[in-house]
This record gives C-alpha cells, sequence and structure tokens, in this order.
C-alpha cells in the first residue's frame, strides 16, 4: 500500500473538487493529471460561464482552476502533473503511473476517483487525415493555452456549444470562420452562442455535412452538401469552401478505460449519450473502491463536474470516517440539491432523465 | 417560432419579447437595455449585477428575465455581465435623428473614438453607416463597451459593428 488513501486520475474541475474535499476532511491523496498545467479543459475556457452566482457566473473558466487549487491544502494532497496513470490492475491491485512522462510507479490505493473527462469523437470524410483537421478541443489548446494559429480560415463542423464557442474564440484570434455547419436540422447549443457568431459575420448552416477535404500538404479546400431528412447527402447541393482549417465540433465520448481495466460495469443509457460506466448517487461504480465523476461519468458542463467532484470526495470520506457519516451525508444531499438546480431548464432534463434511468437500473441490482 | 431560430441560430424583429423595448415617453427619455435572451437557459447575472434591481428573473434561474425600464438608467453594466453577450443599451434621448447603441466587445485592439464603422443587424448583414461615439475599457471584467451613433431607425437592428478600414 502506498501512503495515500486515496488516487485521482484528472486535474480538472471534478478532480481538483475532490481534492478540495479530500482536503479538508484530511485524507491522504494523490492527484495525477497527464496536462503540463492543472485545470483540464478550464484553461482554455476563455468565455464567461452560464448559471447561477455560487456556479460561477459571469467567471471565465480560465481563471476557475486557481480558484479551486486555493481550497487545496498541500498538506494532504500532493499533485503531480505531466504524470499520466496509464493502468489499473485489480488483480495486482496496483496503478501505473508515469510520473513526469518518465518514472514507471507501481502503487496501492484504498480508493480510485476517475476524473479523467472526455475525448473529441471523429467523423469519417474523405481527406479526414489531413493537416489541418482538427478536434475543437485541439484548436482551443492551440490558441488559448499556447498562442499558435490553427490557420487562417475555418470550416467548423459542429453546431452544439463547442462548435460556437470555438467559432467565437477563433474570431477573437482574427481567424475566418468561413462557415458552421451542422448535420442535424437544429442548432444544438444556446441560441446566444449562435446569436453571437452569426451578426460577427459566420453563416450557420444545418442540414449539412463535410464530403472531403483536399489539399496537397495540409487542408486547402473542403467540400460540403445539405442532408436530407434521412441524413443522406442531396446530389447537387455540393459547395467547394475554400478553407486551410476543418475543426470538428461533433461530440464527445467520455474516457473511462481505465474504469473498464478496473472492472466497473457499464450500460446503455441514450440520454447520457450512449455507453456510460454504471454509478450511484454518490458517484460509486460497481467496484466498490472505484469512483467517478464528471465528463468521464457523462457529458456535461464543468460546474457539474465540480458538484460531482465534491460528491464523490464526501462519499469516500464517509468510508473512511464512518463517525462522520451523517455529517458527510448533510453535506452530499446540499451537493445533489446544487445538482438538481444545475440541471434545471430543457437542456438539463435530458441529462436528469439519463440519470434516474441509470440510478434505476444500478438499484434495481 | 422557436423551431426557425433553432435553424436559423439568430433572432428576427419579430421573435423578440413585446415587453422588451420600452414604450411612449421612455422610448426617447433616457438609456435603456435591450436584453435579447429568449431560451431557458440557468443565468442570472443579470439580475444579479443590476444595481437598481430593474431586472427580475426569480427563484427559477432558468426563466426569462423581465425587465422594468422605470428603475432601468441604462447604465451598461448587465451588458458588460451577460455570459451570452445579449444585452445591449439603446440611447434615444440625445438625437431625434440619431441613436448610440453600445454593444459588448471582446476583441482587441479596442476600436476609436471617430472611426467609421457599418451598423450590422442580428443576421450579419449591413444595414447602415455609423461611427463610433464611445469606448469604455473594463479592464477587470474584459468585455468592453463600445458605442457607435447611427441612424436612429436602424436602433432596433444594428447589433454589431464593422470597423471601416482607414484607405
Amino acid at each position: 500500500m502506498s501512503d495515500y488513501q486515496v488516487l485521482i486520475v484528472g486535474g480538472g474541475p471534478a478532480g481538483l473538487s475532490a481534492a478540495a474535499v479530500l482536503s479538508k476532511y484530511r485524507v491522504k491523496s494523490l492527484l495525477v493529471d497527464e496536462g503540463v498545467k492543472l485545470g483540464g479543459q478550464l484553461i482554455k475556457q476563455t468565455h464567461k460561464f452560464f448559471g447561477s452566482q455560487e456556479h460561477w457566473a459571469g467567471v471565465r473558466g480560465i481563471t476557475i482552476p486557481e480558484k479551486i487549487v486555493e481550497q487545496i491544502d498541500r498538506n494532504y494532497i500532493d499533485i503531480w502533473t505531466n504524470s499520466t496513470a496509464i493502468g489499473i490492475y485489480p488483480r495486482e491491485d496496483r496503478v501505473y503511473i508515469r510520473k513526469n512522462q518518465k518514472e514507471l510507479i507501481g502503487m496501492s490505493f484504498p480508493y480510485i476517483l476517475i476524473a479523467t473527462g472526455a475525448s473529441e469523437n471523429m467523423i469519417l470524410f474523405e481527406g479526414n487525415d489531413l493537416p489541418g483537421v482538427f478536434g475543437a478541443g485541439a484548436v482551443q489548446t492551440l490558441m488559448n493555452q499556447f498562442g499558435v494559429f490553427p490557420g487562417k480560415r475555418v470550416l467548423m463542423v459542429g453546431a452544439g456549444n463547442i462548435g460556437l464557442i470555438v467559432s467565437y474564440q477563433l474570431l477573437q484570434a482574427g481567424v475566418k470562420v468561413v462557415k458552421l455547419i451542422e448535420a442535424s436540422p437544429n442548432i444544438g447549443g444556446y441560441l446566444v452562442h449562435a446569436s453571437k457568431i452569426v451578426r460577427m459575420g459566420v453563416p450557420i448552416q444545418t442540414s449539412s455535412t463535410i464530403l472531403k477535404a483536399e489539399g496537397k500538404d495540409r487542408v486547402e479546400k473542403a467540400t460540403i452538401c445539405k442532408l436530407d431528412e434521412n441524413w443522406n447527402p442531396i446530389p447537387g447541393t455540393e459547395e467547394e469552401l475554400k478553407v486551410d482549417t476543418v475543426c470538428l465540433a461533433v461530440g464527445l465520448s467520455a474516457s473511462y478505460r481505465l474504469a473498464l481495466q478496473a472492472g466497473c460495469e457499464t450500460t446503455f443509457v441514450k440520454e447520457l449519450g450512449g455507453e456510460v460506466v454504471k454509478r450511484d448517487r454518490k458517484q460509486k461504480t460497481s467496484v466498490d473502491k472505484v469512483y467517478i465523476a464528471g465528463d468521464a461519468a457523462c457529458i456535461e458542463e464543468a460546474s457539474s463536474a465540480m458538484v460531482e467532484g465534491r460528491i464523490a470526495g464526501l462519499a469516500i470520506a464517509q468510508n473512511i470516517f464512518p463517525e462522520k457519516a451523517q455529517e458527510l451525508e448533510e453535506a452530499i444531499e446540499k451537493e445533489e440539491a446544487a445538482l438538481n438546480k444545475l440541471r434545471e431548464g430543457p437542456f438539463g432534463n435530458r441529462i436528469k432523465q439519463g440519470i434516474e434511468k441509470l440510478l434505476g437500473e444500478v438499484n434495481g441490482r | 417560432m422557436k423551431d426557425e431560430i433553432r435553424k436559423r441560430g439568430y433572432l428576427l424583429e419579430e421573435d423578440l419579447r413585446p415587453e422588451m423595448i420600452p414604450q411612449g415617453e421612455r422610448l426617447t427619455s433616457a438609456p435603456f437595455a435591450l436584453i435579447e435572451c429568449v431560451e431557458n437557459i440557468p443565468c442570472n447575472p443579470c439580475e444579479t449585477s443590476c444595481p437598481k434591481n430593474a431586472i427580475t428573473i426569480g427563484e427559477n434561474i432558468t426563466d426569462l428575465p423581465r425587465i422594468d425600464f422605470s428603475l432601468c438608467t441604462g447604465c451598461g453594466i448587465c451588458l458588460v455581465k451577460c455570459p451570452g453577450l445579449a444585452i445591449f443599451i439603446a440611447d434615444l434621448s440625445q438625437s431625434s435623428d440619431f441613436a448610440l447603441i453600445s454593444i459588448p466587445w471582446e476583441f482587441l485592439p479596442l476600436p476609436q473614438v471617430g472611426s467609421k464603422i457599418k451598423g450590422i443587424d442580428r443576421a450579419g448583414k449591413v444595414v447602415c453607416d455609423g461611427e463610433i461615439a464611445k469606448v469604455r475599457k473594463m479592464p477587470k471584467d474584459k468585455t468592453h463597451i463600445v458605442t457607435a451613433r447611427v441612424p436612429r431607425k436602424y436602433f432596433n437592428q444594428v447589433r454589431h459593428f464593422q470597423i471601416v478600414e482607414e484607405e
């Protein structure tokens, strides 16, 4: 056994929030993050958050990580950045971590929180392997974290919040967003995000998809077309766009391979985006010592990731301090109420329904 | 109506809530905030930031904001605080020919007072000419307020400015 009670994999909003809670209860924990800078996706979110005051409304995502880190008592929490948890081996009761991407260390932990977030989906089209085809997250990393232009003329694919927001951030960097296309008939993201970029000169075209990207050493042009009500390309509607960058914002998939290695069960819940790791209301998976929170549990928002991280931290503390069970249960219920409030409205309702289904299944066992 | 907005991505004048624009004398007596928020998302910085308590959302933060124009002074704080950049200030009190329209601006460089602009509508189309009248830099918030003078009849159309490059 290592010195640590808990391993937190991932230093984004969920992982950092769990660390803050665990340090408050003086639970010695190790947080590992593969990034060079703590904060997960928050470090690229230059826009202002929505929600209520208690949930960082009006605050820019980039300023949030340091605020959470301030709450982490470093006497109890060790943080290794630039370090990847590469595998969980339940039979040996070991987790292997590449510390500073050099030293391979195997350790045991009584509790593990998987807060590894999500990764970009890919769509198939001719030329999708050309330099200049990026996931939206990669474009944000290049621009917002490292100050590097991805290109100068972009076709944005996807009208969810990520596609809409990254288009705006591209405009702020001085990049031309030639068009934003969306395969479904409707814009999936917030209307205010869409309205903003339309008045700033980015046309949005729904029921459209990309057929191919072409170019010699990188993207030089892309061909898009309209889709009929059966999602089939309509012949004759092809349009060639002179772009050097194709940015794909076509959805995220939870990164939970570590959970699978640990033996956690999954189940299919349509409302939560597909296959998700089964977990109870305290973010505990089917493996008693493994917890999951944030986008790794289900694609949602930074604000809900923070609350889920806190719930997981409190639940783990409940196991370690049975004498504080009541106090911690009340704290968990407060966080659950906050989560419910965050999930109000048409966007949150789908998640609520999905989680009800998921918990129903978990409790039915 | 809502279906079309979800395909288009922007609002037409007919999509705006009629109660969100002042009536009668109030329209021309002093500046006022135009809150173009039509979707139920959990969000309330406009309500919490208004120093005159002119904006109400209430307990359920997914409700749409309502504004009391008798309390609104058009100060612009809500314009700065709105995460959706969906609030604008219009001032029709200065002249019968011109309106001053203030928009949120999160670009660098900031425009220069006196610069010529094209007034852009919600669809991204040029509707008129104008001129930058005022620039208020908000160094802490980083959502700056840029005000332009445009022909008064376009006050409910102009929602963005394109700076005309000097030759």
